[in-house]
């Protein structure tokens, strides 16, 4: 089979402040507020846009992608199911997967023992997945992280606020509301002050014994876990015994750290050995994507839009002349492919991916061959 | 065929497998993903670009490039996917269960649990392997499929690496580095010859040939699994 690699060397402009939380990468800056993934340890290092933030939000527009063109060309959805959400949205195979595979396709080999071409074989019922990859199949698609090309100037601190009650912001509200209704409110407003002072000095109680154990010798260890357990008990009996609800609502939310708006970033997505049907799912999934545009996390803040520009070049799989075929520019409700001149491979792609979605029953498409 | 010197900028931490990345390895890898999963064709169209001696190809294995402003470091890093709420929107998924209900999805326990792995990972400025090969063609080859290096690199962003720069040398030190240490695995035999009898490493059971995960131990010299090299101002 003739195969493509296909490079899409770009930029990522970040339009609105853009954000990603790595929980690991939060450890190193321990009580900090949540800061962006770094290339080191220190505040002053490399800062850049997570790959799996990118990779997330495109294999779940794959899927979305491929549903949403089944359904205008009025296919029968039972191939939109979770077994597929699951394997093309996340890459992971649920146990009943196996079974479907195995009464389609026959038995599969162990995994220690490679059959040579079998995996060609699931790629090609299931480009969808090869593209994107799941345990035991390399995706087609390796995505970079996005670095911004200005280090100096391309951070900032936000989403730092309180949250207030409802019924204290606007007293107005209780006027709608029956005595009894009123009079819950004005308990819940009590018993939200109270439980949080509460919870506090248990808090408190918990970080003594914490303390205590690590310098404690081993005779006195089980009295000092026993307490712990108590304690632990005591805060969530605290939480059980409010009557409306076991979070505190008013409570300062903490800042968060965010690619500022306007930065640019340099980004690389290749595909690696693929078909063009797959690249044409790539640029679908691309396409998908625009009606949201919208990378990371923090979107209730106006976090996460982007715009992004890729020139993309192509190299056949039996030469070493990489051709530049044209652009792809994706922003919120904007897509385009702009091919260069003498090339249709960009456009060819995507109409090869329209039109096996057409023609899905008789194409061999599988969302669910693993 | 020349012998040549290629400095990357490494863009995020890299995750090391068990062994060290080669250089050979990883031509290989893209080469087999150039060539759909055909091993014998990327094999082949290897031994082209790359010099070989008694079967090794001449490339090095990754050493880290450090100056004394930035050193290796030590750092780490989480792999997580969090399930929300737009993943099981009714229109994505068929309600298979009986009267076309909606199966019930745990997001608590099992096969559709978040998963949150910490991993160790090493920063440098720079990554630097040498070889002798043709180096147009690895030039394109690294360009067009090379995102980063070590594991999680293609998806989740570890390792990524960006301008490569390539320099033509005179003396090749794919095989033995500077201070004529090995700059990757090397069987005995070879190694000795290439210190003209005088190598004082003992040897020990090593996978000197290609693939490795297939060879078999022999005896060989190998350099440490992490490797440092003081790099200059110029590269800045």
């Amino acid at each position: 089979m003739e195969t493509l690699s296909v490079t899409m060397k770009g930029t990522i402009t970040a339009i609105s402040d853009l954000t990603s939380i790595r929980k690991g990468d939060n450890e190193k800056f321990a009580g900090d507020i949540s800061r962006m993934p770094r290339k080191g340890n220190t505040l002053d290092s490399e800062v850049y846009f997570s790959a799996g933030g990118i990779t997330g939000a495109l294999r779940t527009c794959t899927y979305n992608a491929v549903i949403r063109a089944l359904q205008i060309n009025n296919k029968d959805m039972k191939q939109g199911n979770l077994n597929a959400a699951y394997l093309i949205g996340s890459g992971v195979k649920l146990k009943q997967v196996d079974q479907i595979n195995e009464e389609k396709y026959g038995k599969p080999t162990k995994a220690t023992e490679i059959m040579p071409g079998e995996k060609n074989a699931i790629r090609e019922r299931n480009p969808f997945v090869s593209l994107n990859g799941m345990w035991g199949l390399a995706a087609r698609l390796g995505i970079g992280n996005a670095v911004p090309v200005d280090q100096e100037n391309c951070i900032t601190i936000v989403g730092e606020k309180y949250r207030a009650n409802l019924a204290k912001r606007n007293p107005e509200i209780l006027e709608s509301l029956s005595e009894e209704e009123q009079k819950d409110i004005m308990d819940l407003i009590v018993e939200d002050s109270f439980a949080s002072l509460d919870a506090k000095g248990v808090d408190a109680e918990i970080k003594e014994v914490k303390k205590e154990l690590k310098l404690s010798e081993e005779k006195d260890k089980p009295a000092l876990f026993a307490k712990l357990e108590e304690l632990n008990t005591a805060k969530t009996t605290i939480k059980q015994e409010k009557k409306f609800i076991n979070e505190t609502i008013q409570r300062p939310v903490s800042a968060y750290e965010a690619i500022v708006a306007g930065t640019e970033m340099r980004h690389d997505m290749k595909l690696t050995g693929c078909t063009t049907l797959e690249l044409g799912i790539l640029l679908a999934s691309l396409r998908e994507f625009s009606r949201t545009a919208q990378l990371g996390g923090h979107g209730r803040d106006n976090c996460g839009e982007v715009a992004m520009e890729y020139p993309v070049k192509a190299l056949a799989w039996d030469s070493y002349v990489p051709e530049h075929v044209g652009t792809v520019k994706v922003s919120h409700m904007d897509f385009q492919i702009i091919d260069a001149a003498e090339h249709t491979l960009l456009s060819d792609a995507l109409k090869a991916f329209d039109e096996a979605m057409k023609n899905f029953d008789e194409s061999g498409l599988d969302l669910t061959a693993a | 065929m020349k012998p040549f010197k290629l400095t990357m900028t490494l863009d995020s931490g890299i995750q090391l497998f068990e062994h060290p990345v080669a250089f050979d390895a990883l031509l290989m890898c893209i080469l087999t993903d150039k060539f759909r999963g055909d091993a014998q064709r990327a094999s082949e169209e290897l031994s082209c670009i790359l010099k070989s001696t008694d079967g090794i190809f001449h490339a090095s294995l990754l050493h880290f490039g450090v100056n004394n402003a930035n050193g290796l470091i030590a750092s780490q890093s989480s792999l997580t996917r969090k399930s929300t709420d737009s993943d099981f929107e009714p229109w994505l998924i068929q309600g298979n269960e009986k009267n076309g209900t909606f199966p019930k999805i745990k997001t608590d326990g099992g096969e559709t649990k978040n998963k949150l792995q910490i991993v160790k990972t090493l920063v440098a400025p720079k990554v630097i392997f040498y070889a002798h090969g043709d180096v147009d063609k690895i030039k394109i080859l690294l360009d067009m499929h090379l995102i980063g290096l070590g594991a999680n690199s293609r998806r989740m962003g570890f390792g990524n690496v960006s301008d490569f720069i390539f320099e033509e040398i005179d003396i090749d030190r794919s095989l033995l580095n500077e201070r004529g240490l090995p700059a990757r695995r090397l069987p005995y035999n070879l190694y000795q010859n290439l210190k003209g009898g005088t190598g004082d490493l003992k040897p020990r059971p090593v996978r000197c040939s290609f693939p490795y995960y297939l060879a078999n131990e022999e005896d060989g010299v190998s350099p440490p699994r992490i490797i440092t090299e003081i790099i200059t101002e110029e590269l800045y």
